[in-house]
């Protein structure tokens, strides 16, 4: 009877190959931090391009350099820019755009002005579904 | 005598290729995955409800502005935006970006006791016309209900 050699066989297995780089894709994939950048947008106006506005529809929002706003010159509660929700602003807002949907918001401030207390004005002015605000210096 | 071999088929779908998919993949998501590094100054930035996502990092322009007035375009330190040197330095390399890509979104990353006078000296670089980077975002961080 004839008896066949049995070769081995000289290749390596590389049916784990798959599984590491599997394991790397998913060790990649779940240590990359993609940073979501996230703002306030707003479209600043080029320059030489002033228009008249009728004053009836402008209502100005004032911040001092303490942080008190004044909103057509009232006073918005004083307290209210620490507190976390300043809802007084946000339905100040909402009412002048109720009664008129034209209405451009022109939120000015000192040089002084923190750029934090910007930001929750701007912030509620936004909230309250204000499209037109416009930024003086 | 004749010996007849028997033929032994494999029935196993072959694998050998998969590792090379695999790090295709890898090698693909390593490639299209941008990661901008810029040394960013320490900022404290605020918080805001009424904020977007920004769309595409690569149509944004990065700009620091510290408590201290020091601005940071992108990689570009001023240490006097309000000098006439640093301010037409600033304008060049902002009109290099709008030219090269206009549908840039400029991302004020400031810090929450900067001046707004440092903030307007901004918006006025920005809006100069030979510039006329209109697009701002005003960088924030969620604020929970």
């Amino acid at each position: 009877m004839i008896k066949f050699k049995r070769r081995p066989s000289v290749e390596i297995n590389s049916s784990s190959m798959a599984d590491i780089a599997f394991l790397l894709l998913i060790f990649f994939l779940v240590t990359t931090t993609i940073s979501m950048d996230q703002g306030l947008e707003i479209v600043l106006p080029s320059e030489g391009n002033e228009m008249k506005v009728n004053p009836n529809n402008i209502t100005v929002i004032s911040i001092n350099e303490s942080g008190k706003v004044l909103f057509n010159g009232r006073l918005v509660k004083e307290k209210s820019l620490d507190q976390n929700n300043l809802y007084q602003l946000k339905s100040l807002v909402e009412n002048e755009l109720a009664n008129n949907e034209k209405m451009i918001f022109s939120v000015q401030v000192t040089p002084k002005t923190k750029y934090s207390d910007y930001i929750k004005v701007l912030d509620y002015v936004k909230a309250a579904k204000a499209t037109k605000i416009s930024i003086a210096n | 005598m004749i010996i007849e071999r028997k033929i032994h088929t494999t029935k196993e779908i072959s694998t050998s290729s998969l590792p090379d998919i695999i790090f295709l993949l890898l090698v693909f998501f390593m490639v299209v995955t941008v990661m901008k590094e810029y040394d960013a100054p320490k900022i404290d930035m605020p918080y805001a409800k009424a904020i977007q996502k920004l769309e595409n990092r690569r149509n944004a322009a990065f700009v620091w502005a510290t408590k201290d007035g020091f601005v940071v375009l992108d990689d570009m330190q001023f240490t006097n935006i309000r000098g006439p040197e640093n301010q037409a330095d600033f304008k060049k390399t902002m009109k290099y970006k709008i030219s090269n890509n206009p549908r840039i979104i400029v991302s004020l990353k400031a810090d929450n006791q900067s001046k707004m006078s440092l903030i307007n000296t901004i918006h006025t670089l920005l809006k100069d016309p030979e510039v006329n980077a209109l697009k701002l975002s005003y960088s924030a961080l969620r604020k929970s209900e």
